[in-house]
């Protein structure tokens, strides 16, 4: 594959290169501290940076800042920080002194002047974007409440959804921004670090365990990021290119800070509980009309006539063997960070460790970081950011899985099979199983070692070129890379069910590499006073690499835990995917009195993904921006609008196929012919040449609004987002016997909505403050068009989820639950039971009653998986600027979620082992028709409303006076309490409504016995010297 | 614009030698990036790399492997043997899966992802084996591995029309990824170019002296006709047949998708048992199973046992007794019982009772438990006196020499096609052990994803 544009870039770089030359001045220093203006109290971690460059840094404990390097004249430096309006001060810095500089800003609500970083790898201020970019500061989250990374996302951003698929210890959460945009594709966001895309695969696995599925979002170290920005969709993410258009999660790490070291302790200890009621497992025991015995006499059946019930029995196996225990985390890091005029640094380590609820449930995560920050010349300097996390995870059996804990359990005997058993004809030699269905206790399984070891490097050196005032270059270089182990042990005669009592050893081990290369030149001009311009020119090369060898054996020699202890049934795999990337980009900023802002981008990728008679795509964007609150015309004195910005944006990104989606080829496979395994092959895929990326088009439009002087901000957005030649995975008609599926450019898909964020300082005095930050986000997802074949025949609607209720179909939500309703149901002979006898196309019985429960003849939307509404409330009460009371109540509304665990226990062939199929005296007329209409055909009943509102987070954080941290040698001193998970309202009927059995699929999502979320409470003390 | 001060100009002129470092890197950069999007791809294999002569012997085994697991099963993946032993009367659901309940309770909805996979897989088999002829044709017609390729592709017609509604449709797709989709067959039509193919198989074979092959292609042929009511021709066509002649889908512990199905889905995991006269009319399996090698059942040692679900005794036979068990697919006493039913049907009922002992004493049998030798069934004595007990014994006799090789649903279907029964007295009916009442299946519909073929609407009639 041959790039035509690459000359066009080098050849335009070098030209702009070429121009360059060197001011020769000397340099200086500035430093000063940045305070609350009110309290004259430090402030942490406010940035102060010198404007028109990438030059700045961050204030230490005590609120200090250095600056070294700087070239003598006069310049302009601003200092912000979140929650407090800048302020930018003109100073004259002469050749070897040092200037000093100190700010007080006052508390602000809006977040106008907040810097984020660009697709360019450069810095603006907000009010230069036409884009809605949300900014998370880890630094003010009580971080005691979070246990991983999407944790520290969750509910902190409009827009931004994330939602955890269970209790586990290491289980991942489904993160969607603004939506779903692909039917097939992954719905996740690109994640860069310190300026490189880094794997953000969702579901990191090899092995499965039944449900739940580890993410590399969560080997982020949250306490090393200095700053999160969400980049929402492609009116932004345009210059990110393809891949963009999920969004973007850009994640800056701590930098070092000129001055002394300072040196951070963090100890965390804590506890957790599986706080729910598990159901009890009950059967109906009775006599057939033949008078044989049957243990299962349910509603159903006896309302048929078919027996007799003679006595209700239930047994709970969680409670006779509970293999539920509480878990706890621990957590100690030590940073470090300085640095003189030539070079800053920050070096942290941190060991964290967390016991599920479960024994076999734990993870064991160190992450090391170092970033370096150097002033290599006058006009140039390279930061090196290096991270390091080295993980052990061990993942139980659950979800979907026979062997599973909770699966084991509530699809198990309502009687016990104890040695003291009370039904010894039912248990036969059974004396262990206790009622698990799989014949034995959990701690048992718990035998089978599933783990996943990661080791993993992302680093990063990033250069700052700027041999004119005007003129700057920023390149970036790094790799991801992920050795990633997946490995199971199955000891012999330990877990009796299927092959596993042989034993048996799993070693897939994988290496997930992400290179990433940028470079852009800036250039930035005056055409008149008061208007600015700024052109950028770039190039962009990733590479994603996965490397995987996969090794099994069977009939393993008992006290070995390696394939060399297997005997039989070896097996090898390889994978070697390689999906490579080339882009190429423009920008063009008008500023007009530093009010108005207008944008012009466009970038052009190749990949290698694409088909062969694909050449390249190209994404432009445009965007302006008015802070029409600042014009003169403006009315001031007679409003309470301290500030109005309004800003619209245009954008296109895209997604690329997958590695080898456009590919005719066979699977190679053994044979078996005559008695010789001969090499064969068989259906692979059958390719599409004609592939190019989905493309993603947004429009959004809003405002930023100060009012009260800033005490109060709101920012709105409006989003459309149409994605057009989705890459839609077709089904085959299997009657091409030619594969499974087929990627073709096809579908449509449309997600609108609204974006609301409030802040608000309510109130504040000497002793007591009160703000808080809201956020709302409407979003609609919609399937406009799945597209039509060769003949112009529509295709067909795509059915997944378990029982297949749910579907891609046109003008509905992707993935929405989609069966049969129940359209009434009533008993007619009041006897207290709903039956289905002498319904259409349902038994007959001779006097029995009128047909009590009707169904709708076709299916019919049923609901969204997807929250269409999400609010979230964080109030902040802080009393004498060291005790902060922070909660996070977050609710989430207009989704559905199917209760496969009652559908499934109550209504399967195999087990109807729920009270509502036991004994209708206890169960309500609506809970039986849902049963009822599952045996009919329909799992309408079970898709229940799962909107929540749970209080996620409430925290205390007390931060010790100067005097009192002094006094054990600390700088400064903080302890926070912290609970997680600590109440839910909701009025789903299952365990909990925040569950996916599916883990972090597209859309697929069900509770099916699934671990729920667990009650945790934390204590974090932090320390500084 | 004025971009640069009169000084910086200056600066300009004097760099000169950076400029050409610089442009030189830019222009190295521009030169590499030709291969920069160029990606390897080595663990697949490429249509071009299958072209040439030296490939046949991949094709042969890409068409026994493919077939191999539709007819089979495999690991990970049910056969035809396994679902069309689970609608009949062979096994009975021992564990949770909806979806292979709605096959046992003979209530399959066609959108049922079990069912979809074994379509998908036996035409992936008709697919390769399709594939397969057709490289053979051209690149070596002489082979003697041509015939057996082509007798198998017959066999996937004939495994269609046993198993599924009338409506069949076959598609193909072409060598330049463009689809050809094919109008559902008719059971009848699906016979029909199972019955030519077999004639081109057997021509070829006889041409090529592929002596096994050529046998293959007999029975195969054999049964064809007898699913389409020609008895006397089926039994020409067999009459050649060894009774010791044997042709199996060779399983293995290799690799997953060598596994037997049966061992693999009934043994193993525990998800079918071998009932006793299943939903009334089934056959009693379990009763005489246990004491007749031809079935050699026996009641599951591990875990009670009980099947998957805990409580559905687990009876599973020797015949499958590990993971490389073989799977019948052709052998000489299903010739024999060919020829008895053709007998039956001429009213000869000594040749009747000779081809059946006949069959008795070639059929393959087992140990009815791990220390025993195999146990060879009696021959019988006489044969009953009504037509209907000679239909039933002949059909008995099928079920326990052709136990679990997928010939079980098509002889129920017979038996109401051809012999006027009603289906609710051949297939299991009434009361479902696991609640409910059995459906009306007397086949295997169609599943929805057909419906990306534009040809197709639905099934033709599901009728037997």
């Amino acid at each position: 594959m041959r790039t035509r544009f690459i000359p066009a870039v080098g050849a335009a770089l070098s030209v702009i290169m070429a121009s360059v030359a060197f001011a020769q001045t000397g340099t200086g220093v500035i430093a000063g501290r940045v305070l609350d203006r009110q309290s004259q109290q430090p402030l942490v971690s406010a940035q102060v940076r010198i404007v028109g460059t990438q030059r700045g840094t961050q204030t230490d404990q005590t609120g200090a800042y250095r600056i070294t390097g700087v070239p003598a004249g006069t310049i302009s430096v601003v200092a912000q920080r979140i929650g407090y309006g800048q302020q930018q001060r003109t100073i004259v810095i002469s050749s070897g002194g040092t200037a000093t500089e100190d700010f007080a800003l006052a508390i602000s609500a809006t977040q106008l002047d907040q810097v984020v970083v660009t697709a360019t790898g450069e810095t603006q201020r907000k009010r230069e974007t036409g884009n809605s970019t949300a900014t998370i500061d880890p630094t003010s989250l009580p971080l005691a409440a979070t246990t991983n990374f999407s944790d520290v996302l969750a509910a902190r951003a409009p827009g931004v959804s994330v939602t955890t698929s269970g209790g586990t210890v290491g289980g991942g959460s489904r993160i969607r921004i603004r939506g779903s945009n692909s039917v097939s594709l992954s719905n996740d966001p690109l994640l860069i670090i310190d300026g490189i895309r880094i794997d953000n695969n969702a579901n990191s696995t090899s092995i499965g365990v039944g449900g739940q599925q580890p993410s590399r979002f969560n080997d982020i170290n949250p306490d090393e990021i200095e700053n999160i920005e969400i980049i929402k969709g492609p009116a932004a993410a345009a210059l990110y290119g393809t891949a963009a258009a999920n969004g973007v999660i850009q994640i800056t790490t701590k930098k070092g800070r000129a001055g002394k070291t300072r040196w951070e302790l963090t100890s965390e200890a804590g506890g957790s509980r599986d706080i729910n009621t598990y159901p009890a497992n009950y059967l109906a025991f009775g006599k057939r009309t033949n008078g044989t015995f049957t243990t299962n006499c349910n509603i159903d059946l006896k309302a048929r006539g078919t027996c007799t019930v003679d006595s209700v029995v239930t047994n709970s196996p969680l409670v006779n063997s509970n293999p539920l225990r509480d878990g706890n985390r621990r957590l100690l890091g030590l940073s470090a960070a300085g640095g003189g005029d030539a070079a800053t640094y920050y070096l942290s380590g941190e060991y964290n460790q967390e016991q599920g609820v479960y024994d076999v449930n734990h993870s064991r995560q160190f992450n090391l970081r170092t970033n370096v920050r150097a002033q290599l010349a006058k006009t140039l300097d390279a930061a090196v950011s290096v991270g390091y996390t080295n993980s052990d995870l061990r993942l139980p059996q659950n979800d979907n899985n026979i062997l599973g804990a909770l699966s084991s359990a509530l699809l198990g005997l309502a009687y016990d099979c104890s040695p003291t058993r009370s039904y010894p004809t039912l248990c036969g030699t059974d004396t262990t199983s206790r009622g698990y269905i799989s014949g034995q206790v959990p701690k048992d399984v718990y035998a089978i070692n599933t783990r996943q070891q990661v080791q993993r490097f992302i680093g990063s050196v990033t250069s700052n070129y700027q041999p004119l005032h005007w003129l700057t270059f920023t390149g970036t270089a790094g790799a991801d890379v992920n050795g990633r182990f997946d490995n199971e042990t199955v000891p012999p005669q330990q877990v009796f069910f299927g092959s596993l009592p042989e034993g048996s050893r799993r070693a897939n081990r994988a290496v997930i590499s992400n290179y990433t290369v940028t470079l852009n030149g800036t250039a930035n001009y005056e055409a008149t006073p008061v208007l600015k311009l700024s052109s950028s020119l770039g190039g962009q090369y990733t590479d994603n690499l996965l490397r995987r060898t996969d090794a099994f054996g069977a009939k393993l020699l008992a006290g070995t835990e390696s394939l060399n202890g297997t005997n039989a049934r070896f097996s090898v795999g390889e994978v070697n995917e390689d999906v490579k990337l080339l882009g190429a980009y423009g920008r063009e900023q008008l500023a007009w009195r530093d009010r108005v802002f207008l944008t012009a981008a466009v970038r052009s990728d190749k990949n290698s993904a694409f088909g062969q008679n694909f050449k390249n795509i190209v994404y432009p964007a445009f965007s302006g921006s008015w802070v029409i609150g600042e014009e003169d015309f403006f009315p001031k004195k007679l409003s309470a609008i301290s500030l109005l910005r309004l800003r619209a944006a245009y954008g296109v990104s895209g997604q690329n196929p997958g590695f080898r989606a456009s590919e005719i080829f066979f699977n190679p496979v053994a044979v078996n012919v005559g008695g010789t395994d001969v090499p064969g092959f068989t259906v692979g895929g059958p390719g599409n040449s004609t592939l190019k990326p989905a493309r993603s088009a947004e429009t959004e439009g809003g405002f930023d609004l100060g009012l009260f002087k800033d005490r109060l901000s709101v920012e709105y957005t409006a989003y459309d987002k149409r994605t057009t030649d989705d890459l839609v995975n077709v089904v085959l008609a299997p009657s091409l016997g030619a594969g499974n599926s087929r990627f073709q450019n096809l579908g449509q898909v449309r997600n609108y909505g609204q974006e609301v964020s409030v802040r608000a300082n309510v109130f504040e005095a000497r002793n007591v403050k009160f703000d808080f930050a809201a956020n709302g986000s409407f979003t609609k997802n919609r399937l406009d068009d799945l597209g039509r074949d060769g003949q112009g025949n529509p295709i067909p609607q795509i059915f997944l989820g378990f029982s297949s209720t749910q579907v891609i179909r046109n003008y509905l939500p992707l993935g929405a639950y989609f069966v049969r309703p129940i359209t009434s149901f009533g008993d007619a002979n009041g006897d207290g039971v709903i039956s289905r006898v002498n319904c259409k196309g349902q038994p007959v019985l001779v006097g029995g009653p009128a047909c009590e429960i009707t169904l709708g003849d076709t299916a019919e939307f049923a609901g969204t998986p997807f929250a269409t509404t999400e609010l979230t409330f964080t109030p902040t009460l802080t009393f004498f600027d060291n005790i902060r009371l922070t909660a996070l109540v977050d609710h989430r509304g207009g989704q559905k979620l199917y209760n496969n665990t009652r559908a499934f226990r109550c209504s399967n062939g195999g087990f109807q082992n729920c009270l509502d199929a036991a004994d209708a005296s206890r169960t309500s007329l609506e809970d039986q028709a849902h049963l009822i209409g599952a045996l009919m055909g329909t799992q309408a009943g079970y898709i229940e409303d799962a909107s929540y509102t749970k209080l996620r987070e409430v925290a205390v954080t007390v931060m010790a006076p100067r005097n009192v941290a002094s006094r054990i040698g600390a700088g400064s001193a903080s302890l926070t309490l912290a609970g997680r998970n600590l109440h839910t309202w909701t009025k789903y009927t299952g365990l909990d409504p925040e569950l996916n059995a599916l883990a972090q699929g597209n859309f697929a999502t069900a509770d099916f016995l699934t671990q729920p979320n667990i009650r945790s409470f934390t204590a974090r003390l932090n320390l500084t010297f | 614009m004025n971009y640069h001060s009169q000084n910086e100009r200056a600066h300009l002129r004097g760099k000169l030698s950076r400029r050409a470092l610089i442009g030189a890197s830019a222009l190295a950069l521009a030169a590499c990036s030709t291969d920069l999007l160029t990606v390897s791809d080595v663990d697949i294999v490429k249509p071009a790399a299958l072209a040439g002569k030296t490939s046949l012997p991949n094709v042969l085994a890409a068409s026994i492997g493919d077939f191999g697991v539709a007819y089979g099963g495999s690991a990970g993946s049910e056969g035809l043997n396994e679902m069309t032993g689970l609608l009949a009367d062979e096994f009975i659901n021992s564990e949770s899966f909806p979806t292979r309940i709605e096959v046992d309770q003979r209530n399959t909805n066609e959108i049922n992802a079990t069912t979809l996979g074994i379509f998908r897989t036996i035409q992936t088999a008709r697919a390769t084996t399709d594939a397969g002829e057709v490289s053979f044709a051209t690149l070596d017609p002489t082979s003697r591995s041509r015939a057996e390729v082509i007798a198998l592709n017959a066999f996937t017609y004939v495994l269609l029309a046993e198993s599924y509604c009338s409506g069949v449709p076959a598609s193909t797709i072409n060598a330049d990824g463009s689809f050809t989709y094919g109008a559902p067959m008719t059971t009848a039509q699906l016979l029909t170019v199972a019955v030519a193919k077999f004639d081109t198989a057997i021509t070829i074979a006889t041409s090529t002296g592929a002596t096994t092959a050529l046998n293959l292609a007999r029975i195969g042929m054999g049964r064809a006709l007898v699913d389409q009511k020609n008895y006397a021709a089926a039994a020409t066509a067999v009459a050649a047949v060894p009774s010791s002649f044997r042709y199996v889908i060779n399983h293995d512990e290799n690799t997953a998708r060598q596994n037997n199905g049966v061992f693999s889905f009934a043994q193993n995991s525990r998800r079918f048992s071998i009932p006793d006269r299943e939903g009334v009319n089934g056959l009693p399996f379990r009763s005489l199973g246990l004491t007749d090698g031809r079935l050699a059942l026996r009641r599951n040692s591990a875990s009670g046992g009980n099947g998957f679900d805990n409580f559905t005794p687990l009876f599973v036979s020797a015949k499958f007794q590990n993971r490389s068990a073989p799977t019948p697919l052709a052998e000489g006493s299903e010739a024999r019982l060919i020829e008895a039913e053709a007998a039956l049907a001429a009213n000869d009922d000594a040749t009747f009772l000779a081809k059946l002992n006949a069959a008795r004493a070639a059929s393959p049998t087992y140990a009815l438990a791990p220390a025993l030798a195999p146990a060879s069934p009696d021959p019988i004595g006489a044969v009953p006196a009504t037509t209907a007990g000679k239909v039933d014994l002949l059909f008995q006799e099928r079920a326990f020499d052709l136990f679990l090789t997928a010939h079980r649903l098509g002889d129920l279907r017979r038996l109401i096609r051809q012999y006027g029964r009603d289906a609710e007295s051949v297939f299991p009916t009434g009361a479902y052990f696991k609640g409910g009442v059995y459906g009306a299946d007397v086949n295997f519909p169609i599943p929805f994803e057909e419906k990306n073929n534009p040809s197709f609407a639905g099934c033709i009639d599901r009728k037997a």
